[in-house]
């Protein structure tokens, strides 16, 4: 009858142990799978919204007023999306948002009238994006002005 | 075992959390499930529309103002081809209700719509029968006149008027079809001025009257 008393140290340290199994189960069930998971939707979302914003700056700029003959739209985009940077480019009508996390790829389709013409062109995110639409002889061109 | 009466406590404890963990993960799905705006679906509507009814598309008569035939001929591989519509999305083009154009169909999707209007022209034939007068109002405003005159053998038919003005003449008779333009400006009267009886028959007149009337144009994009 000398390990009577242990009895309830191994319970304390039952339960303890149980409490740390759950809990470091339940942080990489969270952190492994459903966190980055949401994060990814999220940022998903945001890529989508931000390539959304950025091709209607560029329309803007295209079907701009015919009068002017540079013009120049600015505006603010999210520096990172799902803590990464990302890269914009306008190409052949299109605008592709390039994210180093595949998932967070994004492209659109350009609505501007057939004169416009786009410029191969690309801009990195944490800048303010600047939309530069010159008036040519012939067609207006529009391109993505990178100042880094 | 008896002083291991902590551990059912410690397990109902643990049953409670595992509860709220998964409350807490569902909420954050239908949150994250309600923030889902499709951004590039209302952007591909949005600007599908626009390019359908800008002054330079192939469907419209000059901005915002759709042929109605043209319109009736679009396909989803021209909406591809030549309205920038995304290769891998399904369409929709209602007008007032009536699907023009599907390809998909689209389940959900953004719909986007606009007010737009619709040009028709649907020729027109008058015959004026002449009696007690030899003047014919156009009853609708054209640009353009087709007169095909045919006067009786014993007639001679010198002059046409537009309003007042001279537009046909022959000293010998006129005899046959004319195109003859006129202004939208104002109404057409014309006056056929002739040596001899007319009757019904005598003249026929054809023309294409314009009429635009307001539509609804809805865009279904589902990419």
């Amino acid at each position: 009858m000398d390990n009577r008393a242990v009895a309830p140290v191994v319970g304390k340290l039952l339960a303890a142990a149980i409490a740390v199994l759950y809990i470091a189960g339940t942080t990489s069930l969270l952190l492994g799978g459903v966190v980055p998971d949401y994060r990814t939707a999220a940022g998903e979302e945001l890529s989508e919204r931000t390539l959304a914003e950025a091709a209607a700056i560029v329309e803007r700029a295209a079907t701009g007023s015919g009068s002017t003959t540079v013009a120049r739209v600015r505006t603010e985009l999210p520096p990172t999306i799902r803590d990464g940077s990302y890269r914009l480019v306008l190409r052949n009508g299109t605008l592709v948002l390039d994210h180093h996390d595949a998932d967070l790829d994004a492209r659109t389709n350009l609505s501007v009238p057939s004169t416009v013409q786009t410029v191969e062109s690309t801009w990195k995110s944490g800048d303010t994006l600047v939309v530069r639409a010159a008036e040519g002889k012939t067609n207006r061109t529009v391109e993505l002005v990178d100042r880094s | 075992m008896r002083a291991q009466t902590s551990l059912p406590a410690v397990g109902i404890a643990f049953l409670l959390l595992t509860g709220t963990l998964v409350v807490g993960v569902l909420s954050a799905e239908a949150a994250l499930r309600g923030a889902d705006r499709q951004a590039l679906d209302r952007r591909a509507a949005v600007g599908l529309s626009e390019t359908l009814v800008r002054a330079e598309a192939p469907v419209t008569e000059r901005q915002n103002v759709l042929n109605e035939s043209a319109l009736a001929n679009l396909t989803a591989t021209d909406l591809r081809n030549r309205y920038g519509l995304p290769q891998e999305a399904s369409v929709r083009i209602t007008l007032d209700g009536r699907t023009l154009v599907t390809d998909g169909p689209p389940k959900n999707g953004i719909t986007f719509e606009r007010t737009v209007l619709l040009e028709r022209s649907r020729l027109r034939t008058l015959e004026p029968s002449f009696e007690g007068t030899r003047s014919v109002t156009i009853p609708r405003r054209t640009t353009s006149l087709n007169l095909t005159l045919r006067p009786p053998v014993n007639t001679t038919m010198r002059t046409v008027r537009v309003n007042g003005r001279v537009r046909l003449h022959n000293a010998s008779g006129l005899n046959g079809t004319y195109e003859v333009p006129v202004t939208t400006v104002e109404t057409a009267r014309l006056r056929f001025e002739a040596v001899g009886p007319l009757s019904d028959g005598s003249v026929v007149i054809r023309y294409e009257p314009v009429r635009t009337e307001k539509g609804r144009l809805a865009v279904t994009v589902d990419g």
